[in-house]
């Protein structure tokens, strides 16, 4: 039988299961399953997960502004936040090729929106029930998972 | 509706279990654990049914299940944003259930020697391990009603 990836069977060792959106978004690899704000010392609850205060957070961690026309510095990697209010959270990140990608949660990463439809603008791509909030800049690297954002999913680690 | 228990009782004894992989050996003494794939940026849900009462419970929904011969694709799981459905896993053959299955709006596979698939039309299977996962203090009641509203819908 042909195995399949299914989120149960996610081997704690795997980095795919110890990596969510956050820090795919991020390309900053911590195998906590990286929360926002976290790094700095915010812990969000369920009642926290609206567009402002998980923006809020994610600034804290040292993401930036950027205006939805607009292009993030060099190194840095453009990201945008979508929230279904009061459930959950979700990050998309902009490629070097323009389109955009996204990793929910242990699953693997894909370009796919919810309608297998490549992401051209995560503003008008099938989110499901999350809605669209904001972009911001993320601090990347050449290096598949070594971005520079002090984000963690563990409130004792060092931010770097 | 007879139709599961009498094929989970020939898978059992006709078919010899697939080969486990390291990770499924690990899994071992572990129970039946279920997990809710529903969220991306916060953990996935998971917790242990340690009650003989509580796999009874969901054995008897999983047997109300119609077996169905023409399912389409691979897995009922979708990789979507959102819900994307629950999966439950023993790999100790506890109590006859298969050692894996998974069900998405009333849609259900197992597989313990064979793959099958099932439909669950009132979605007890879900609402059952939603409502465990609420009581268990897992979840929220509002996020509760959230995601019995993304099953039923």
């Amino acid at each position: 039988m042909k195995e399949i990836v299914r989120g149960g069977r996610c081997d704690r060792g795997i980095v795919q299961c110890r990596n969510n959106c956050y820090n795919y978004a991020n390309n900053r690899r911590t195998d906590t399953y990286a929360q926002p704000g976290l790094g700095a010392g915010i812990k969000l609850e369920e009642k926290d997960f609206t567009c402002e205060q998980v923006y809020r957070a994610a600034i804290a961690d040292g993401l930036t502004p950027v205006d939805a026309s607009g292009s993030c510095p060099p190194g840095t990697t453009k990201v945008a936040l979508t929230v279904r209010p009061g459930y959950d959270y979700h990050w998309y990140r902009q490629d070097r090729d323009g389109m955009w990608s996204q990793k929910m949660g242990i699953f693997p990463a894909t370009d796919l929106d919810n309608s297998s439809q490549s992401i051209f603008d995560p503003e008008k791509a099938d989110t499901g029930k999350y809605e669209f909030c904001d972009y911001l800049c993320s601090c990347s690297d050449e290096r598949q998972g070594q971005g520079h954002e002090g984000i963690t999913g563990d409130k004792n680690e060092p931010r770097k | 509706m007879r139709y599961l228990a009498v094929c989970l009782l020939f898978s059992v004894v006709c078919f010899p279990r697939h080969g486990m992989s390291e990770t499924e050996e690990g899994r071992k003494g572990k129970g039946v654990e279920v997990a809710i794939l529903c969220f991306s940026g916060r953990p996935v849900l998971r917790f242990a049914l340690n009650r003989e009462q509580e796999i009874r419970q969901l054995m008897t929904l999983v047997g109300k299940s119609e077996k169905i011969d023409d399912f389409k694709g691979e897995s009922v799981l979708p990789a979507v944003l959102g819900y994307r459905g629950i999966e439950i896993e023993n790999p100790d053959k506890l109590f006859g259930f298969p050692w894996y299955l998974a069900v998405y709006k009333g849609a259900v596979e197992t597989i313990d020697g064979q793959h099958l698939f099932y439909r669950d039309k009132e979605y007890m299977i879900e609402k059952f391990i939603v409502d465990l996962a609420y009581r268990k203090k897992m979840i929220s009641k509002d996020v509760r009603d959230m995601l019995l509203e993304d099953i039923t819908e």
